[in-house]
C-alpha cells in the first residue's frame, strides 16, 4: 500500500517545520521542574543536559548568553526548577526546552539554602563577634573586591576621593554574578589577602534580585571571608539585602557606597580637629610661658634683684606678644615662632632668680617680715636679715653699712 | 607607599603634646620643645590631608602565579 492520488507526501523538513510550528505556537513559556542528567558545558558554552522525573525526560539547552547569569553550577543528579520555551531543533527532529532561567528546586530552593547556610556557618562560630577585626581607621590602602565595570566600582572610587584622597584604591576585578561568580570571588579575597598591602578591602556588588546576588551566599565565598585576615566589609546590594558575605565579613555596609564611608575617614572633619589641636597648642604654650614669666614676677618682688626694671617689666609684655604671635603662627611659621619663643625663653632664663643667685648674687630681706631690701636705707645696723643664697638662706644682723663711695651713713 | 597608617600616630602624639602642655608637665625647655614638635606634626597632618590623591589600581593574577598592579582605567574621566 503506498500514498492514493489525493495523499500528500511531506518532505521530513515538512513535517518537522509543521510540529514546530504547532508546538510553538501552543505551548507558552513554562516552568518545568526535573532532575538534570547528562549535563554537558560545551566548549561553546552553552550547556546541554536532560531533565527528568520518574517517567519520561525532555532535552533541554541554556545557551551561553543565558548561562551566564546563573548564580549556581548545575550538575548531573540537581534537582531544577527551569523556565523557557519548548521548541524543536529541526536538524534532529527533535523537541527541546529551551532554558532562560534555572534555580535550584526542592532542597536547594535559595531560601532554604540560605537559612540552612546560615544555621550551619553560626553553628561553626564563623559569624562570632570575637571574629571580627577592626576596620581601620585610616586605611591607606582599599581594595575593592568587585566587577570592574558595575556602579558598586565607581561609587567607591567617588566617596574616596571625596572623603580621603590620600587613600589608594586597588580594584580587584572580580565577576559578582554566574556561574564563574563564587569562585572568582574566592580566589580575589584570597589573592589580597596575600598581597597584603590593603588595610581593608571592600567585597560587594551593587543590588540586584536575589539570584543576582547569590554568589555572594556561597559557602566557598563566606569562608574565605572569613579566612581573610584583612578586614573584610561586605557590601552588598541594597539595605534590604542580606547576604551570607554580611553575616561573616568584620562589618557590613548596606551599598558600596556606605562602605567607602565606612572605611574612610572624612578629610575635612580631621582637617578641623587639627586646627583644633594647633589652637590649643598655641593657646598651651602662651599660658606655660606666661606662667613663668609670673614666677619670675613673684620672685622679683620676694627678693629684689637689681634687675633692670626695664627688662622684667617688659618682658611679660613681650612674653604676651609672643605667644600671640606663635597663636597666630600658622605651620608655615613655626620656625620663626620658634626663634622668638627661644629668644624669649632666654631672657625668661636670665630673670630667672634662681639663675641669679647660681651666679654668686644674693638676695636680701629684712626679718622678721621678709620684705625686699632695695637700698642701704632700709636698714640700719643691728637689723636682722635672711640672705638667699643658691643653696639655702642665712639669717644675719647687720655690722655696719657703707654707701657707695665709702660714704658713711 | 602607604604612608596613611603613620598619620594616626602623628596625631595621637600631637594630641599627647598638647595634652602635656595644658596640663603644664615640662619644664619651659620641654614645652619649648613640644611646642616646635606639634607645630611640625601639624603642619605634616594638613599636608598629608592636602596630598595629591593616589591613582587607581587594579590588583590582578600575575602570569608567574604572583600578582600584577597596573593602573585601573576607570572611564569616569572626571578627576575632581
Amino acid at each position: 500500500m503506498g500514498p492514493g492520488e489525493k495523499d500528500r507526501v511531506y518532505k521530513v523538513s515538512e513535517v518537522t517545520a509543521d510540529v514546530k510550528a504547532v508546538l510553538e505556537a501552543s505551548l507558552p513559556a513554562l516552568w518545568v521542574e526535573g532532575e538534570i542528567s547528562n549535563f554537558v558545558h560545551h566548549s561553546s558554552g552553552h550547556m546541554y543536559f536532560t531533565l527528568k522525573d520518574d517517567k519520561s525526560q525532555l532535552s533541554s539547552v541554556m545557551f551561553k548568553f543565558r548561562n551566564a547569569r546563573l548564580r549556581f553550577t548545575p550538575e548531573a543528579g540537581m534537582k531544577v526548577l527551569a523556565w523557557g520555551r519548548i521548541g524543536v531543533y529541526e536538524p534532529a527532529g527533535k523537541y527541546q526546552l529551551y532554558v532562560e532561567r534555572m534555580r535550584p528546586a526542592g532542597v536547594g530552593d535559595l531560601a532554604a539554602a540560605f537559612e540552612k547556610l546560615k544555621r550551619k556557618l553560626a553553628d561553626e562560630g564563623l559569624f562570632d563577634d570575637a571574629h571580627k577585626k577592626a576596620i581601620p581607621a585610616m586605611p591607606g590602602t582599599v581594595a575593592v573586591v568587585t566587577s570592574p565595570t558595575g556602579a558598586a566600582v565607581r561609587d567607591v572610587i567617588r566617596v574616596v576621593r571625596a572623603r580621603f584622597p590620600a587613600a589608594r584604591v586597588v580594584v580587584v576585578p572580580t565577576p559578582v554574578q554566574g556561574a564563574e561568580a563564587p569562585e572568582g570571588l574566592v580566589r580575589s579575597v584570597a589573592m589580597v589577602d596575600e598581597w597584603g598591602e590593603a588595610d581593608v578591602m571592600i567585597v560587594g556588588r551593587g543590588g540586584g534580585s536575589i539570584e543576582d546576588l547569590w554568589a555572594f551566599n556561597d559557602e566557598g565565598v563566606a569562608r574565605a571571608i572569613f579566612a581573610a585576615k584583612t578586614p573584610v566589609v561586605s557590601a552588598v546590594g541594597h539595605e534590604v539585602d542580606f547576604t551570607i558575605s554580611d553575616f561573616v565579613a568584620d562589618a557590613r555596609a548596606a551599598t558600596p557606597s556606605n562602605a567607602a564611608e565606612m572605611v574612610v575617614p572624612d578629610r575635612e572633619e580631621l582637617a578641623r580637629a587639627i586646627r583644633s589641636l594647633e589652637g590649643r597648642l598655641a593657646a598651651a604654650v602662651r599660658s606655660v610661658l606666661r606662667g613663668r614669666s609670673d614666677r619670675v614676677e613673684r620672685y622679683r618682688s620676694a627678693y629684689v634683684f637689681r634687675l633692670p626694671r626695664t627688662l622684667v617689666e617688659g618682658l611679660a609684655e613681650r612674653v604676651d606678644e609672643l605667644a600671640h604671635r606663635a597663636g597666630l603662627a600658622t605651620s608655615g611659621r613655626v620656625a620663626s615662632a620658634r626663634q622668638r619663643l627661644e629668644r624669649a625663653a632666654s631672657e625668661l632664663r636670665l630673670a630667672d632668680p634662681a639663675h641669679v643667685l647660681a651666679r654668686g648674687f644674693a638676695a636680701v630681706a629684712i626679718l622678721p617680715e621678709l620684705s625686699p631690701v632695695r637700698t642701704i636705707r632700709e636698714v640700719g645696723v643691728g637689723s636682722e636679715i635672711r640672705v638667699t643664697l643658691a643653696d639655702g638662706a642665712l639669717d644675719a644682723r647687720v655690722a655696719s653699712i657703707a654707701g657707695k663711695r665709702g660714704r658713711r651713713s | 607607599m602607604s604612608k596613611v597608617p603613620e598619620f594616626e600616630g602623628d596625631l595621637k602624639k600631637l594630641e599627647e603634646l598638647v595634652r602635656k602642655l595644658e596640663e603644664d608637665e615640662l619644664s619651659l625647655e620641654e614645652s619649648l620643645a613640644a611646642f616646635e614638635e606639634g607645630m611640625k606634626l601639624a603642619k605634616k597632618l594638613a599636608k598629608t590631608l592636602e596630598k595629591a590623591q593616589e591613582r587607581v589600581m587594579k590588583l590582578t593574577e600575575g602570569r608567574d602565579g604572583g600578582v600584577s598592579l597596573e593602573r585601573f582605567d576607570d572611564d569616569d574621566g572626571e578627576d575632581d
